[in-house]
């Protein structure tokens, strides 16, 4: 009986929690980043292995900017400070990193922690993905052509820097997350995160070349908010937020 | 000539069964109580090289010279070179009282005059430095099989292979540590320091051991924190090619091996 009543007791203290978690509802936040100033002109580098898969020459360019839009390509943008409540739908589906015609594809990858990273090789070379989490050793594998690919958990959330060993032209990020609120901007420089918790967040943007910025949103019960950043050629940046 | 090679791995996997099994007897229970043991150890034989933190920063590092490198192992970082698990992975207890055990030749004495109880201290003081001991497993690779091959067949697959692994461009078409990479010089380790490449006709030099079955452990594993890949996406379901590289390797040189 004093089981009973305990657990009654437990599912009534419960009932406000559950019930502001209906009321507070989920929305979409939508990113835009732009790039304003010029980009500068690639590098250009002279190709020493492997030309008749490589080139004899590659173009090195880390800024990706849409025109006439200024929309800025491959920054993850990401929810900061809120944790995962082990009740919101997961994004640990495996991603896939191909090393093909000597770059690293996708460039940039977010995922969530608990991810399988599977790499594969589709160039008739070797290359050699070599991952580093801080300087800690993710993976360091030989990707023999026509091998198998190779999958690996990703437990921690940062930053990962993707090499090759073999082509040091070669580079790409991912970017590991504790919950499933990120997105990475596509060609005109948008991306949108859905089913965020209502209430205000935190939000940063990140680029490999021109660094991070953060802004603050507040999500709407199933509507939606905008935040837009600008990176400038001078390196600072700014922000702005729109709720509706 | 084929059950021979498979009556000696056989052999030699029951010596390192036996010895995992004796070492294992003397391991104590990792305690604070163990680990305070470990530190006292370390602080005597260990820190000079290693520092106080196990950042790899001691005294001793200073007379090798500030940038001169491989440095000594940095156990704060979570990357180590010498195991038997997959690339990325922490090393196993037994890695860890492996390498305390042997050495590294040219770079670390071995400690096997130390009793084994005291040696498992060290390795429990040592996983202390790395927050990561405590929240992962690591597993080790399975090693299995063994040279199926007879030996000169064993030796023309492995130069086969020795090419397509592009194993030259590193340590050299003869194996001198002389490849067009190395000559470059664009050989960095983890902290962006230069290091030299294995001459592999020099065995008792190799840091992972010279064996055979050293040898196979070091292409499927790698080392971590150095250009040196894992070749386990290829060789872990076609072991014989693993053996018959091994074999090769060791073939580069005269050089006998205990």
């Amino acid at each position: 009986m004093l089981v009973i009543a305990l657990f009654i007791a437990l599912m009534v203290s419960n009932v406000p929690a559950a019930l502001a978690e209906m009321e507070q509802g989920y929305g979409t936040v939508n990113v835009h980043v732009l790039y304003r100033g010029t980009v500068p002109p690639p590098t250009e580098m002279k190709v020493t292995r492997d030309p008749e898969t490589c080139g004899a020459t590659i173009s090195l360019q880390s800024l990706t900017v849409h025109s006439p839009s200024d929309g800025l390509k491959d920054a993850v943008v990401m929810i900061e400070g809120i944790h995962s409540s082990g009740k919101e739908q997961t994004r640990t589906q495996p991603m896939v990193l191909s090393n093909s015609k000597c770059s690293f594809s996708p460039h940039v990858i977010p995922l969530q922690t608990g991810s399988t990273l599977e790499i594969q090789n589709l160039d008739q070379i070797m290359h050699n993905t070599h991952i580093t989490h801080e300087i800690r050793t993710f993976i360091n594998v030989a990707m023999v052509a026509n091998g198998r690919p190779v999958a690996k958990k990703v437990a921690n959330p940062g930053l990962y820097r993707v090499q090759c060993d073999v082509h040091k032209f070669m580079e790409g990020y991912v970017l590991a997350s504790g919950h499933p609120y990120f997105g990475v901007t596509d060609e005109r420089g948008s991306a949108k995160i859905l089913d965020v918790p209502a209430g205000e967040h935190d939000i940063s943007v990140w680029h490999e070349r021109l660094g991070q910025l953060q802004t603050h949103v507040t999500v709407p019960p199933n509507g939606e908010a905008t935040a837009t950043f600008e990176f400038h050629e001078d390196g600072t940046g700014h922000s702005r937020r729109i709720n509706r | 000539m084929r059950r021979a090679h498979v009556a000696t791995a056989a052999a030699l996997l029951g010596v390192i069964v036996s010895v995992s099994s004796l070492a294992q007897a003397a391991k104590p229970e990792d305690t604070a109580a163990t680990r305070a043991q470990g530190q006292a150890l370390f602080e005597r034989a260990c820190l000079f090289c290693h520092g106080v933190t196990g950042q790899g920063d001691g005294p001793a590092g200073w007379f090798l010279g500030r940038y001169a490198s491989p440095r000594p192992q940095n156990f704060t970082v979570g990357s180590f070179k010498l195991r038997s698990t997959p690339s990325g992975d922490l090393p196993t207890d037994q890695d860890l009282f492996r390498t305390i055990t042997k050495g590294i030749p040219g770079y670390m004495p071995g400690f096997a005059s130390l009793p084994e109880t005291a040696r498992w201290q060290v390795v429990a003081y040592v996983k202390s430095f790395y927050p990561g001991f405590r929240t992962e497993t690591p597993v080790p690779l399975s090693l299995v099989g063994a040279p199926t091959h007879q030996l000169a067949e064993s030796l023309d697959r492995g130069r086969a292979l020795y090419t397509s692994f592009e194993c030259h461009t590193c340590h050299g078409i003869e194996g001198q540590g002389d490849g067009p990479v190395a000559q470059a010089g664009e050989l960095k380790d983890a902290f962006g320091l230069s290091i030299p490449t294995a001459n592999l006709t020099r065995p008792s030099s190799f840091k992972n051991g010279a064996s055979l079955l050293d040898l196979v452990r070091t292409l499927l594993t790698g080392l971590d924190g150095t250009p040196m890949p894992s070749y386990a996406a290829r060789l872990s379901d076609r072991e014989t090619d693993a053996w018959d590289l091994a074999q090769y390797i060791r073939a580069l040189s005269a050089e006998s091996v205990p």
